[in-house]
């Protein structure tokens, strides 16, 4: 008797996941922003279609020393060359997977924003780009930084990279940034 | 030991359970131990900083909250980490099933815990390896009760939705179909491989090809139940092959750890259908 009724709540709750997730797969991109995942028991599985990415994302600082002279843009590292053995092993994707999602989110609310550009400061994928940048080593003599979100075009030299975004100047917070 | 024999052996959902978990297991402890190695990644300064993700949460009753603080914060999340290694660990090991089941169940209860935790870079990977688990775990408990084996049919139905959307979505797309976006994705330097993109990216034909072989395997994927038995081992060793390329050439490597983990269950689907 248990099994039966195990079973057949069983049955119901599996059907009706794959029925939210088959109605999922309809999603466009602004559907998908405004319904939940289901604690992630959602997804779509298109796989880099209809319109796959074209470009790297590279997020770039730039530092500001005490008197307000900008520094050279460096890179903040989080894309290593392919190597055969990250068919193995590929923790780094972890650090550079959540960057895409979060520039796309970063930018769709950027746009919604368009009266009140300094409210973006306060979104949750500026704050993480924000934290990201701020623990990057910096010298004494740095008093801020900004970031820029860039990208670039693959391993095709003869399209110029371009930038994205580009964030306010922010006093840099001497806890996080460690003297480098 | 002929092709029929071997997947009659998949007619058995102690066997389809077992294989699957191991599968599962081996991708999850890989997938774990990557989280591990790059945890500064949770914190502060990384991109997955709970103080700045706490921000853009459902709001929750208090004692609720506490929980959720307690463990997506700096050492709860570590310690989640760590129970996950330790059941991926055990579903690859166990040597009974009463310890695989439970595995599987607290498996399926982390992952879907790390799918609100981890709100950006969940790959496509990840989202299955959550659905698998919870087949396995919805598996695993009807089992113990003497219900039915909803949960490897659930599997296995999952995995024609994921080849039929990635294929369908691809079929009508103008850019797939032309091989453009096949050079697109090689030619990245996140996703891509540089000799990749020194083979293709001069080579529309070639492109072609390669693109309409991804496209026809993965909107026929679903229809593999239908075909004799070698048809059906034909096209899972063609899916294990395509996610190994894919994984040389792009690094997504636990992309062949939770696809292949259904193909158990696709198998046991078959062997409903056909005997």
């Amino acid at each position: 008797m248990i099994g039966t009724v195990v079973g057949v709540v069983t049955s119901v709750g599996l059907v009706a996941l794959f029925a939210a997730n088959l109605r999922y797969q309809f999603y466009d991109r602004t559907a998908r922003r405004q319904r939940s995942a289901l604690l992630g028991l959602r997804s779509q599985y298109r796989m880099f279609s209809p319109i796959p990415g074209r470009t790297d994302l590279h997020l770039v600082v730039r530092d500001y020393d005490r008197d307000g002279a900008p520094r050279p843009c460096r890179e903040v590292p989080t894309t290593p060359l392919r190597r055969w053995t990250h068919a193995l092993w590929n923790p780094w994707k972890r650090r550079w997977l959540p960057l895409r999602p979060l520039v796309v989110e970063l930018i769709g609310i950027g746009a919604a924003l368009e009266g009140h550009p300094a409210a973006i400061e306060l979104t949750t994928p500026y704050l993480v780009l924000l934290g990201v940048v701020s623990a990057e080593p910096a010298d004494g003599d740095v008093r801020a930084r900004q970031f820029l979100v860039v990208h670039s075009f693959g391993h095709e030299p003869e399209e110029p990279p371009a930038v994205l975004f580009c964030s306010a100047v922010h006093r840099l917070d001497r806890t996080t940034a460690e003297t480098g | 030991m002929g092709v029929e024999h071997w997947v009659d052996w998949f007619h058995d959902p102690g066997h389809v359970f077992r294989a699957s978990a191991v599968l599962l297991g081996v991708g999850q402890t890989i997938a774990t131990l990557e989280l591990i190695s790059v945890r500064d990644a949770l914190g502060n300064g990384g991109v997955h900083p709970w103080p700045a993700m706490r921000l853009s949460v459902p709001a929750r009753p208090a004692a609720l909250r506490w929980v959720r603080e307690a463990a997506f914060g700096g050492p709860g999340v570590l310690v989640l980490l760590v129970l996950r290694l330790l059941a991926a660990a055990t579903l690859v090991v166990a040597s009974t099933e009463p310890l695989a089941s439970v595995a599987v169940v607290a498996l399926a209860a982390l992952l879907v815990t790390f799918s609100v935790r981890l709100r950006w870079g969940q790959e496509a990977a990840d989202d299955l390896s959550v659905q698998v688990a919870v087949g396995l775990a919805a598996f695993a408990i009807c089992r113990w009760v003497g219900g039915p084996a909803v949960g490897l049919y659930y599997l296995a139905a999952v995995a024609g939705l994921a080849y039929g959307t990635a294929g369908v979505s691809k079929v009508v797309a103008p850019l797939w179909r032309d091989g453009t976006a096949l050079g697109w994705v090689v030619n990245l330097r996140s996703l891509g491989a540089p000799w990749a993109a020194d083979r293709l990216v001069e080579r529309p034909r070639l492109r072609v090809v390669l693109s309409w072989a991804v496209i026809l395997g993965e909107v026929c994927f679903p229809l593999a139940v239908l075909l004799p038995a070698r048809g059906v081992v034909a096209v899972l060793a063609v899916g294990l092959a395509f996610h190994l390329v894919v994984a040389v050439c792009m690094g997504l490597n636990t992309f062949v750890w939770a696809f292949v983990a259904t193909y158990p269950a696709v198998l046991f689907a078959w062997n409903a259908l056909h005997r």
